[in-house]
């Protein structure tokens, strides 16, 4: 929900609407006629602030610019000249838009609105901190833009009464393309009802006759004319378009029907489009730097927050990382004093020893001997031999035997060379079978030798 | 104004958390490196535990005394080559000489095969002072037969003052 306050402020008073905005719809919560004096302190607590400044003095002109210049920024360097040269040293602000076209004009024209920026700046420096103000416009525009939250059809006469002050523009395709603000200096209500309509009729039939290709339907009163039924009457007789009172309450609430008359052009600044809008640079470059120091001011306290997040994510990791070291310390005081550390010398010794063992007893006879074991209790060797120089290891052993028959021959035969296979060393292993089947004698010599180079077996066993 | 105050302060908050976060990173990256080197420390002792252990159950109960003087152990060789002499048929092969670690003497030996607990208390020999390397060993019908050496080692003091006087040109 989002809460505005609109204000209509007129020379000597303002009226001071506080809204909120839900889902499309506003309500005005409060409303109040202040002095002029008192507003400065009336706005202090109040955000987003959309001002209608009546002014007396405005800028209301056609302006006529050569079709050829389509360039939106030439548009308006041209228009500011012209009005520079009409309004000699006067500061203005001002907008401007393309009044429909009529066949064969080689001149395009603009409807030229604007405020006298002195004047204007009397007004605003009413509101004792302009970042606060969202939108700022004078009445016709007010007028315009509730007309146009209102009204739905292309062409349109809205017309407004306050006070003796009577607004009138001509509407079509949402943007004014006629405008008049006549003040009514009569005391005699008659005379002046009687006035009243014949400007109305009078201001509707010169639109017409000036935009005869638009077709106006409706026209919208509002302010004290939307409560008098006899100047409708009078108007809805003698003018063509249908006659009808604004009606904002469909989307406005918390105002009555007749009572949201009272605050039209505070309602109606409500929905001002930027481009209806009079802020002054001044104004501009305040809420700029408002801006900027909000951002600013986001962006360093999010610096502050992820610095200090750096920081203690640091430090949690450093805590972690100091208690890690405590504890290895600890640990390690706890090894130094458990475990000792032997003098040189004595490592020295112990190194020695080991080269020693690994130079002299490297190789000995009965670690193949061991090896041999399976076939050594099978088979007595009738000749062995052994020999270890410069790291070269041989071993090598003659097994014979006689068998009485060829059956004990092949048994035999098998069980040795199983028990041969089944040997576990980590050197190469080989045999020569020298077997006279006939004689039936059994004559084998294994060797083992320490693998310098791979090799080949003397004779392979046959395959059985 | 306040704004602006708060801007400024929180800024320096920033800066300051960074200063401070940047020192933290710092020093935790000191102590992250002294962190990793206390393990490898304590790798190191447990690896230093581990030789400990192995050198009191596995070398130090087998280690030899390394004699340093140099007569004393060619006494010792001659004397154990005298004492089996008879016994292993010992005849000296090579006379005694010197190598990186040891003085060693080498010898031949013959044992008739018939004489079964000769052959396996030869087998089984130990020279108290250092030790027994076989060289060759045979067998046949008859006899155990081969080459052995014998090795007397000498303490490392003893073997670089040896050096040192051979490059004096005094005899080793």
């Amino acid at each position: 929900m989002s809460k505005f306050c609109a204000i209509d402020i007129q020379n000597s008073n303002a009226t001071v609407l506080d809204v909120e905005k839900k889902d499309n719809v506003y309500l005005v919560t409060h409303h109040e006629n202040v002095e002029i004096d008192k507003l400065p302190q009336f706005t202090k607590s109040k955000k987003n602030l959309f001002l209608n400044i009546e002014q007396d003095e405005i800028i209301d002109e056609k302006i006529s610019v050569d079709s050829i210049v389509t360039n939106d920024n030439v548009i308006k360097s041209i228009i500011a000249t012209k009005l520079r040269e009409s309004n000699l040293k006067k500061e203005i602000l001002f907008n401007y838009h393309q009044l429909p076209k009529t066949q064969n004009e080689k001149k395009v024209f603009y409807q030229v609105d604007g405020v006298y920026v002195e004047k204007y700046l009397d007004s605003l420096s009413l509101i004792e901190n302009p970042v606060k103000i969202k939108s700022a416009t004078i009445s016709k525009f007010s007028l315009l833009a509730l007309s146009n939250e209102c009204i739905n059809d292309e062409s349109y006469f809205s017309i407004h009464l306050q006070s003796n002050k009577l607004t009138i523009i001509a509407v079509h395709k949402k943007s004014p393309i006629y405008s008049r603000i006549t003040t009514l200096d009569m005391s005699d209500a008659t005379m002046k009802e009687a006035k009243l309509v014949e400007q109305i009729v009078q201001t509707i039939a010169y639109v017409e006759q000036s935009f005869r290709d638009i077709n106006f339907s409706i026209v919208a009163l509002s302010g004290s004319l939307a409560l008098d039924d006899s100047i409708a009457e009078h108007i809805n007789i003698v003018s063509r378009p249908r006659v009808s009172v604004l009606y904002p309450n469909t989307f406005i609430k918390g105002l009555k029907a007749k009572e949201a008359h009272r605050f039209i052009f505070a309602l109606g600044s409500l929905f001002v489009s930027k481009k209806l809008q009079f802020i002054p640079t001044s104004i501009l470059g305040l809420k700029q730097y408002s801006m900027g120091s909000k951002i600013a001011f986001a962006l360093s306290t999010l610096l502050a927050i992820v610095g200090i997040y750096f920081a203690y994510d640091r430090f949690v990791l450093y805590s972690d990382l100091f208690k890690e070291h405590e504890a290895l310390v600890g640990k390690l005081n706890y090894l130094f004093t458990q475990i000792d550390t032997y003098p040189i010398e004595k490592l020295n010794r112990s190194l020695r020893h080991i080269q020693m063992n690994k130079k002299y007893l490297a190789h000995h006879p009965i670690d193949i001997l061991s090896s041999l074991k399976p076939l050594l209790s099978l088979q007595k060797p009738q000749e062995l031999q052994w020999s270890y120089k410069d790291d070269d290891l041989k071993f090598s052993a003659t097994f014979k035997r006689q068998f009485e028959s060829l059956k004990e021959l092949y048994e035999f035969e098998r069980l040795f060379f199983d028990r041969f296979e089944d040997i576990n060393t980590t050197f190469t292993k080989s045999y020569l079978v020298k077997i006279d089947y006939k004689r039936m004698d059994f004559d084998t010599t294994v060797t083992i030798e320490k693998a310098k180079v791979e090799k080949e077996k003397v004779e392979q066993r046959r395959v059985r | 104004m306040r704004n602006s105050m708060i801007i400024t302060l929180a800024l320096l908050i920033f800066v300051l958390s960074m200063a401070f976060a940047t020192w933290l990173e710092e020093q935790s990256q000191k102590i992250d490196a002294r962190n990793r080197q206390y393990v490898k420390d304590m790798e190191k002792l447990r690896t230093i535990a581990q030789i400990n252990s192995f050198i009191e159950s596995e070398i130090a109960p087998f280690m030899v005394d390394e004699q340093s003087n140099s007569t004393e152990m060619d006494k010792k060789l001659i004397y154990f080559a005298s004492e089996n002499q008879n016994k292993y048929n010992l005849l000296v092969e090579k006379y005694i000489y010197e190598d990186d670690f040891a003085k060693n003497i080498d010898f031949s030996y013959k044992i008739e095969r018939d004489k079964k607990d000769f052959l396996n208390d030869f087998l089984s020999m130990k020279y108290k002072d250092g030790f027994i390397q076989f060289r060759e060993l045979k067998l046949d019908a008859k006899e155990l037969s081969g080459r052995l050496q014998v090795v007397q080692p000498f303490s490392i003091e003893n073997k670089s003052s040896q050096e040192i006087g051979a490059e004096d040109g005094s005899p080793k």
